[in-house]
């Protein structure tokens, strides 16, 4: 024990009187902050300024569409006056009607200042809707002649003017209501609304209708003014209401796109905890409206990139290690020493374990400083988990510190890819650059391995079990992502990368024991 | 004197071929042994089975009474050497080349290291990164690692490859010392017989991995004491080697090319090797000294010729 420590301790020695080694660490903490100044200064560079036209261009745009418009109007009143078959009249006035609809609607935004493509948010959709509440008062306007002259004994047609007619007195109550939004903002007004809209909704079932209007009361309570810009916020509320659903019916809309395959007890429990946690998430702030963007991207830009300097360190050692003091003959005053070979691997690996340990451990300080510095509160989110149906909280330096200690298991196994080559080869050039591109080739691995559509071939890729921060963290990423989850659990990715680390090491160890130095 | 290292029937395989075939030898307390023999003879091989480079593939090796096989930690704990050319960590000093040595083993004192550093005289360049070191001092500072842990077997390959003559003699004068004043069991390996003669006391000649003999230096010097080898240039070299092969002996004559022969023989025969060849209608140009006389008897035991073949 005591020569396996001393030899550890030579090993550390050589490791930093390696100039690569201080070289790596140089250049992994200045890329987490030269990268996070960079995303700062991204962000204050305003591109909407170079990108986006202002209101008044797209008013302008909208101007030139109106002229559009009424020669489309002048063209369809033409041909609906020239038109004898009722049926066919109907469709040319039914698309009159729209263009006149949208005539209206262009005039009306003009009038208030205000242009409807430049809103991406509720004004939008109360254009729309206002759109189409218009284009069927012109209908009943232009067909109400017809009903009763030309449309004679045709049982269908009649039917759906009469539709019309039905709905023609709230109809026009209802586009003067979302005229006034538009008019003042009126965000709460338009929830209303919509609800009032979910509850004459025949086709629904009470307990859905009740799952729109908890999701509307949650918009209107944690944006009151509807301005969300952060996607994130809608996307997360629209996944409430699928888990929800989902929940109601046993049926999975969350991970499944076909939406007919009944839940498993797996999945359920899944989308309890996923809604379990989304609710948290909202509830406290973790997620809000008025965020630029939400979640964790640029956080994990900046770490990733300080990973790949930790990764190609130890890459860069391990390939190395024995290798090279065999081509240097370095290896001879090891090897003559009272020592057997088993200890001298041995100190070599523990000797580039701890140093990539002691890389990444300083890498999560220095990303998470930077992260301070550079970048949004949105950034320094807790990490939000549930376990049976209930939300936990993790601190952000916590979770930050976990999901570095997650990142160490690929610097293991890169690690012992290197070793193993190095050992097996002999040859250094082989096995560094071997590593380096098997780890800047998996994410095309990953690529084409997703073309792969049996699923038990895409699990035993090693790839796939790889890069396990989204299976360790499933709630960080959206429900696709979580969805990969349940086909490729963390448990069988553990066990799969713990038997290719297992098997690397014992080629590793019995090749530098039993082989020849000569 | 006590057996220190003792090699049986040591034999290690290339491929097919023996590169060390069945050699037996010791080494004892107080002595340096030659181990003699030409390129590829097999000396580094046998080197490295026995420092633990190769696996032998039949034999024992015994050193200090423990069978490395058996407790190999224990085997290797006395034993110091060199292995071909002298390499450590470039990027470190002599000084923490040294001390990284010292620390795998059990009991170097503090204070050792400038002892052995004064004793090859690196005192004054230590510190300096062993990659500006010429290719004498890292013979110089591996022969100071090699008697850090004050082992009592040394073993050294080819040791004065790279040093200056003052370096030669130096080493020799370490190494007497060494084994004669301080016990240690010394066993140096070299193609080059005039240095085994001034260093060594009991010498091994191998060649094509087989052990030729092992007799005291004295008793190698007695062999060939007298004999002077001759260069003779004839116009026929090839029925003069017949000629003098059939009245000498077939080792004490060696063909060199069309017109040449070397012939080992005593000064007194000279003019009965002109006369005989004369006789024969050989004519004779020119007959030199050539080669000393342990080249000579080097050549005769291992047979000459080019022993790789």
């Amino acid at each position: 024990m005591r020569k396996l420590f001393a030899l550890f301790h030579n090993e550390m020695i050589k490791i930093f009187s390696k100039a690569v080694t201080w070289i790596l660490i140089a250049l992994m903490i200045f890329s987490q902050f030269g990268i996070g100044a960079f995303l700062k200064l991204v962000e204050k560079i305003d591109f909407t300024t170079f990108m986006d036209d202002s209101v008044s261009d797209y008013i302008a745009t909208q101007k030139e569409n109106l002229k559009d418009l009424e020669a489309e109007e002048l063209k369809l009143k033409y041909l609906a006056d020239a038109e004898d078959d009722p049926t066919e009249k109907l469709e040319t006035l039914n698309d009159l009607a729209q263009t006149q609809a949208k005539i209206y609607v262009n005039k009306f935004a003009t009038e208030h200042n205000m242009a409807i493509d430049y809103y991406t948010n509720y004004i939008s959709n109360c254009f729309e809707t206002l759109t189409q509440l218009k284009s069927v008062e012109y209908l009943y306007d232009l067909s109400s002649d017809l009903l009763n002259e030309e449309l004679g004994n045709n049982i269908l047609l009649k039917a759906y003017m009469g539709n019309i007619f039905g709905m023609i007195s709230d109809t026009k109550s209802k586009s003067s209501e979302y005229e006034k939004i538009i008019i003042n903002g009126d965000y709460k007004k338009y929830i209303e609304l919509s609800n009032e809209e979910i509850y004459k909704n025949d086709s629904k079932t009470q307990e859905e209708k009740d799952i729109d209007v908890y999701c509307n009361e949650l918009r209107l309570k944690l944006d009151p003014s509807g301005i969300a810009k952060n996607w994130e916020f809608e996307a997360t509320i629209q996944s409430i209401s699928n888990s929800k659903l989902s929940l109601l019916h046993g049926v999975n809309y969350v991970f499944d796109a076909n939406m007919n395959a009944p839940l498993t007890e797996d999945e359920k429990i899944q989308i309890e905890n996923l809604l379990a946690v989304n609710i948290y998430k909202v509830e406290h702030g973790i997620i809000t409206a008025d965020q630029e963007s939400g979640g964790i991207g640029s956080y994990m830009i900046i770490f990733n990139m300080g990973l790949m300097f930790v990764i190609i360190l130890t890459m860069v050692l391990a390939g190395s290690s024995i290798s090279q003091e065999i081509a240097t003959g370095s290896i001879k005053s090891l090897i003559i020493s009272p020592v057997k070979r088993w200890k001298i691997f041995t100190a070599k690996l523990l000797s580039i374990l701890v140093t990539s340990f002691a890389a990444i451990i300083l890498l999560y300080l220095a990303s998470s400083v930077s992260s301070l510095i550079f970048l949004d509160k949105s950034e320094s989110a807790p990490y939000v988990f549930a376990v049976n149906g209930t939300a936990k909280e993790i601190g952000f330096f916590v979770y930050r510190f976990l999901q570095a200690m997650v990142s160490y298991i690929d610097v293991v196994v890169y690690l012992l890819l290197a070793l193993m080559l190095s050992t097996v080869t002999r040859n250094t050039a082989l096995s560094v650059a071997a590593p380096i591109g098997v780890y800047f080739g998996s994410s095309i691995a990953v690529a084409i391995s997703t073309l792969i559509k049996n699923d038990l071939v895409v699990k035993f890729i090693p790839f796939t079990n790889l890069n396990l921060t989204d299976k360790f963290f499933p709630f960080t990423n959206y429900e696709s992502l979580y969805g990969e989850c349940l086909k490729h659990p963390l448990s069988f990715s553990l066990v799969y990368v713990g038997v290719m680390c297992l098997c690397m090491l014992v080629t590793a160890m019995d090749s530098f024991n039993r082989r020849d130095l000569t | 004197m006590s057996v220190v290292l003792e090699v049986n029937e040591l034999t290690k395989i290339f491929g097919k071929r023996a590169a060390v075939d069945k050699a037996s030898f010791q080494v004892n307390s107080g002595e340096v042994f030659g181990f003699l023999g030409p390129n590829g003879a097999g000396k580094t091989t046998a080197i490295k089975v026995i420092m633990g480079f190769l696996a032998p593939d039949e034999g024992q090796i015994i050193i200090n009474g423990t069978d490395v096989k058996k407790d190999y930690e224990k085997a290797m704990e006395n034993i110091g050497g060199i292995v071909e050319n002298p390499e450590m960590y470039k990027e470190l000093s002599g000084r923490k080349n040294l001390e990284m040595y010292a620390r795998i083993h059990d009991n170097v004192p503090a204070g050792r290291i400038d002892e052995v550093l004064r004793l090859v005289g690196m005192e004054n360049r230590a510190e300096e990164k062993i990659k500006k070191y010429s290719l004498g001092m890292k013979q110089r500072i591996c022969l100071a690692q090699a008697l850090l842990h004050k082992p009592n077997l040394l073993i050294l390959d080819e040791p004065t490859n790279g040093l200056d003559p003052a370096g030669i003699k130096e080493l020799r004068d370490i190494l007497k010392h060494l084994a004669h004043e301080e016990g240690v069991a010394v066993m140096v390996s070299s193609h080059m017989l005039a240095e085994m003669e001034l260093m060594c006391d009991r010498v091994g000649i191998i060649n094509n991995g087989r052990i030729l003999g092992i007799m005291p230096i004295e008793e190698l010097l007695h062999k060939t004491s007298g004999n002077m080898c001759y260069r003779i240039k004839t116009n026929d070299s090839a029925a003069c080697s017949e000629i003098l092969k059939a009245s000498y002996g077939e080792t004490a004559v060696r063909f060199i090319d069309g017109s040449n022969i070397e012939l080992s023989v005593n000064e007194s025969e000279v003019p009965a090797v002109v006369r005989l060849l004369t006789e024969n209608g050989i004519d004779i140009f020119i007959i030199s000294p050539a080669g000393n006389s342990l080249e000579d008897a080097f050549i005769n035991i291992t047979g000459g010729g080019n022993p790789i073949a």
